[in-house]
């Protein structure tokens, strides 16, 4: 995840267009720019953190519309929309779409870029949580069927003598077992088991 | 016989001679004639009258002068001479050389003694024939004045005699006794109500200048009856300025009385009618001046039906004063002819004293003679005209100055995307310039507090300089945001419409519009969805687009101008399309027909489509528009529906 992050640009005005990836550019930014929302989701993958600039009034697909399918795509990139037509119904609907800001044209540069700088960060955290949930599962699937029931019970909090007891094992193969899938799911402590094993049951199936 | 002759024109008789000397002189006509008809003396007047020479004469018989037709008379008379009878008044013809005939009014005076007769005779033509040609004149007058069914009459007023025609004595009467041909026979037949009336209207014959005259009266019939009767009459005056008679015809109008109380019947219903209209109508029967007036005299100036007389100076006395005179012109009683058709426009006073304007309009009704006998008119309240009239005219000025207000919010809206883009551009560069030069002040990176006091002066000037454009451009944008809320109360306006009463409404108002400029939409209305909206502006929305396709075809034929517009609703919106077959949107211009300002026509703003699409996304709906695969386009808003959609089983039910 040392990736640098990424900006990307969707509005059919050529001018907002071009002033804008300027103005990121300005703070280093990469910027990527559509000229319209069917381009923008015919070509765009969430590769590189980052978040996407999006004008609401666009001819054919609107800003809505793009949210709409990012949300049907589960693309979970940090949408900013921005819009010279702004209005409270227009910001309520695109809020509830998932957008993370809402500016009227013309907005504080300052006030966008550090809202940019705010959505960049949330996305990479994102990332980040997103990657680390990939390990963590990629370890648990390492797991055998026996380590899984010791994670579980050891989870729900049950001495090692209940749970020898409840498998009906020595307690000497249950603490070989932990052992083993500490080792596994690289815990470092029975506390930090306990977490992974949290992230990993936040996860939704098929994830 | 001859010496005889002879001897009665002895010269040698001084008596004699002096004798013959004055009957030579005589106008009258004088000869001697024997008994055995031999003419044996004339005068010279006698050969001048006949045309022969006196010796011409003298060699003739009387029998040779005599008129054929007349012999008969002739022959008797002079067989009485010849038996010693004279004889007085004898108008006989005679025969003159010429071949014709003159008249004769003969004296004879017979001698037995001398067997001689003396005669003397006046020319007694020219009378004659005035005679003749009076009496055909007199017969044809009797004729005519008895065959005709007119009762004439004709009063000598020297002996005051009344002779009446046929028709007259058949229907008022037989005679009875001696004064059957006087004037006053006429009077005891008048009807004592009316006799006083009468008499005062005639004209006594001693009065000059009135010549004719109209008078309608009740006469007693053979019957016993009364019958209304018109009588007209003229006089005659003779050289002197005399009045000598007076000649008229009666006509029974009791009849055409029975007709007029038919013809009330008929009037009642004109007075339902007159009733129904707003107007006020009248109708003056001129020869009785009584005037009938509708109740709109009462509804409309506020006057009760006790309060209004019959009459026309009722009315006269109610026109303005300022404009009396300038009415009074078009009445007949102003000795002008009134004008067959009139509208004149006046001031009418009203019950409670204030004045109405009203248009008069009216007609003359003239009887054969072409005397004016009956006006009707009507007269039209203006001032509630015009106070309904600038009634309308304030509902439109301020209707214009809503959609002023309203179409200001609108272009407000649609320029407020339009202008905020490219303020957004320039807010972008300045920040970015701010942004660039505050990287060249640390190394330590973007976003931290800047030391301007360690930027080289100009630079620290452009720093200044940008961040004053970005903070106006800021200025510029609050501006326009400030007009947008200020023109923007839709939401106030809101209710919820049912979308296919909506667009039957609109293509109802756009009818007048739709047939001038021969255009056809065709629109099945049918029960769909209903929605939160500003009627009137979703409203102008579909108008604009109907404008906009009636644009695009102005150029097709006549049965090529058809705009076909459909509802479509689904569980979450409703789509309006409006499609055409016109002359399309080439694809250069696709991506900017919801511009401001933009337009392919030459009359057009290019701020409907621009205004149209800021209130259906206001609405939180979606406007575009699909190049039709044939020909034109087809232009869709879509609105998201406020709750279950209602009766959507009876879709295909259209009503």
């Amino acid at each position: 995840m040392t990736e640098s992050p990424s900006v990307t640009v969707v509005d059919d005005d050529q001018q907002v267009r071009e002033s804008l990836a300027e103005l990121l550019h300005s703070i280093d930014l990469d910027v990527e720019c559509y000229a319209s929302g069917q381009e923008f989701l015919d070509n765009y993958s969430h590769q590189r953190p980052g978040c996407v600039v999006l004008d609401l009034r666009m001819p054919q697909k609107s800003g809505l519309d793009v949210l709409e399918e990012l949300s049907s795509r589960h693309i979970s990139v940090p949408v900013i929309m921005i819009t010279g037509h702004g209005d409270i119904p227009a910001a309520v609907a695109a809020m509830k779409r998932g957008a993370v800001d809402f500016f009227e044209k013309p907005y504080r540069g300052a006030a966008l870029l550090e809202s940019v700088r705010r959505a960049i960060e949330l996305d990479q955290r994102n990332l980040r949580q997103q990657a680390e949930r990939s390990t963590i599962l990629a370890h648990y699937q390492t797991l055998t069927a026996d380590e899984k029931d010791v994670l579980r019970l050891t989870v729900e909090g049950k001495p090692d003598k209940a749970i020898a007891l409840r498998l009906d094992l020595s307690l000497r193969t249950i603490q070989l077992r932990r052992a083993s899938l500490m080792r596994k799911m690289q815990a470092a402590s029975r506390a930090a088991l306990i977490r992974l094993a949290q992230v990993i049951e936040e996860t939704p199936p098929g994830v | 016989m001859s010496s005889r002759t002879l001897a009665l024109r002895d010269p040698a008789d001084p008596l004699r001679s002096a004798a013959d000397r004055l009957l030579d002189q005589s106008l009258d006509l004088v000869f001697v004639a024997g008994f055995d008809g031999r003419i044996v003396h004339v005068n010279p007047r006698i050969a001048n009258f006949f045309g022969y020479t006196t010796d011409e004469i003298l060699a003739m018989s009387l029998d040779d002068l005599v008129y054929a037709d007349d012999r008969v008379i002739t022959t008797g008379v002079f067989q009485q001479l010849v038996a010693g009878q004279a004889t007085h008044g004898l108008e006989v013809r005679v025969r003159t050389k010429d071949g014709g005939h003159k008249w004769i009014l003969w004296n004879g005076v017979p001698s037995v003694t001398d067997q001689l007769i003396f005669a003397t005779g006046q020319d007694i033509t020219e009378r004659k024939r005035i005679e003749d040609e009076l009496r055909e004149s007199e017969e044809r007058f009797a004729l005519i004045a008895n065959t005709t069914k007119e009762a004439v009459w004709d009063w000598d007023l020297r002996t005051d005699r009344l002779w009446r025609n046929e028709a007259y004595r058949q229907t008022f009467g037989v005679p009875d006794g001696a004064n059957e041909s006087t004037i006053e026979w006429w009077r005891k037949r008048i009807h004592p109500d009316d006799v006083e009336r009468v008499w005062a209207q005639l004209p006594p014959p001693e009065i000059e200048g009135r010549q004719s005259w109209l008078l309608e009266y009740r006469l007693r019939r053979r019957d016993g009856t009364y019958a209304q009767v018109l009588d007209r009459g003229f006089v005659i005056i003779d050289r002197d300025g005399k009045p000598t008679r007076m000649v008229g015809s009666v006509i029974d109008i009791s009849q055409l009385q029975h007709a007029e109380e038919r013809l009330r019947e008929s009037e009642e219903r004109f007075r339902l009618a007159a009733k129904a209209a707003r107007d006020a109508v009248w109708d003056w029967d001129l020869r009785q001046d009584k005037v009938w007036r509708s109740e709109g005299f009462q509804t409309l100036f506020g006057y009760t039906a006790e309060m209004i007389s019959p009459d026309a100076p009722w009315w006269l006395e109610r026109v303005h004063p300022d404009d009396r005179d300038r009415v009074s012109e078009v009445l007949p009683t102003s000795g002008t002819l009134p004008p067959a058709q009139y509208a004149i426009e006046y001031r009418f006073r009203r019950a409670d004293g204030s004045y109405a304007d009203v248009l008069d309009r009216g007609f003359v009704m003239y009887d054969s003679d072409g005397h004016p006998v009956r006006m009707v008119g009507s007269l039209m309240d203006m001032s509630e005209r015009r106070r309904a009239e600038e009634l309308a005219q304030l509902q439109q000025a301020e209707m214009a100055h809503i959609a002023r207000i309203s179409t200001m919010g609108e272009v407000a809206t649609g320029l407020a995307h339009e202008l905020n883009q490219p303020l957004a551009a320039i807010a972008n560069y300045a920040e970015s310039c701010v942004q660039a030069i505050r990287a060249t002040l640390s190394a330590a990176g973007p976003a931290t507090q800047p030391d301007v006091s360690a930027l080289p002066p100009t630079t620290a000037k452009l720093l200044e300089w940008v961040e004053k454009i970005a903070a106006n451009t800021h200025r510029a944008g609050e501006i326009i945001r400030r007009l947008r809320t200020f023109t923007r109360k839709s939401d106030s306006r809101r209710s919820t419409v049912a979308i296919d009463e909506l667009v039957t409404d609109v293509v109802d108002l756009m009818e007048a519009e739709t047939r001038r400029r021969r255009m056809r939409v065709v629109w099945q209305a049918q029960p769909c969805a209903e929605v939160i909206a500003d009627a009137v502006q979703i409203q102008q929305v579909l108008i604009n687009l109907l404008h906009n396709a009636f644009e695009a075809m102005a150029d097709n034929a006549d049965d090529q101008r058809l705009v076909t517009i459909s509802v479509h609703a689904d569980a979450r919106v409703v789509t309006v399309s409006v499609a055409d077959v016109g002359s399309g949107i080439v694809v250069e211009h696709r991506d900017r027909v919801f511009e401001a300002f933009f337009t392919s026509k030459p009359s057009g703003m290019g701020i409907g489509l621009a205004i149209s699409r800021s209130i259906v996304e206001d609405h939180g709906g979606r406007l575009w528009f699909n190049a039709n695969p044939d020909r034109g386009v087809t232009f869709y808003f879509a609105l998201p529906i406020s709750g279950v959609p209602h009766d959507r089983v009876a879709v295909s039910h259209s009503r």
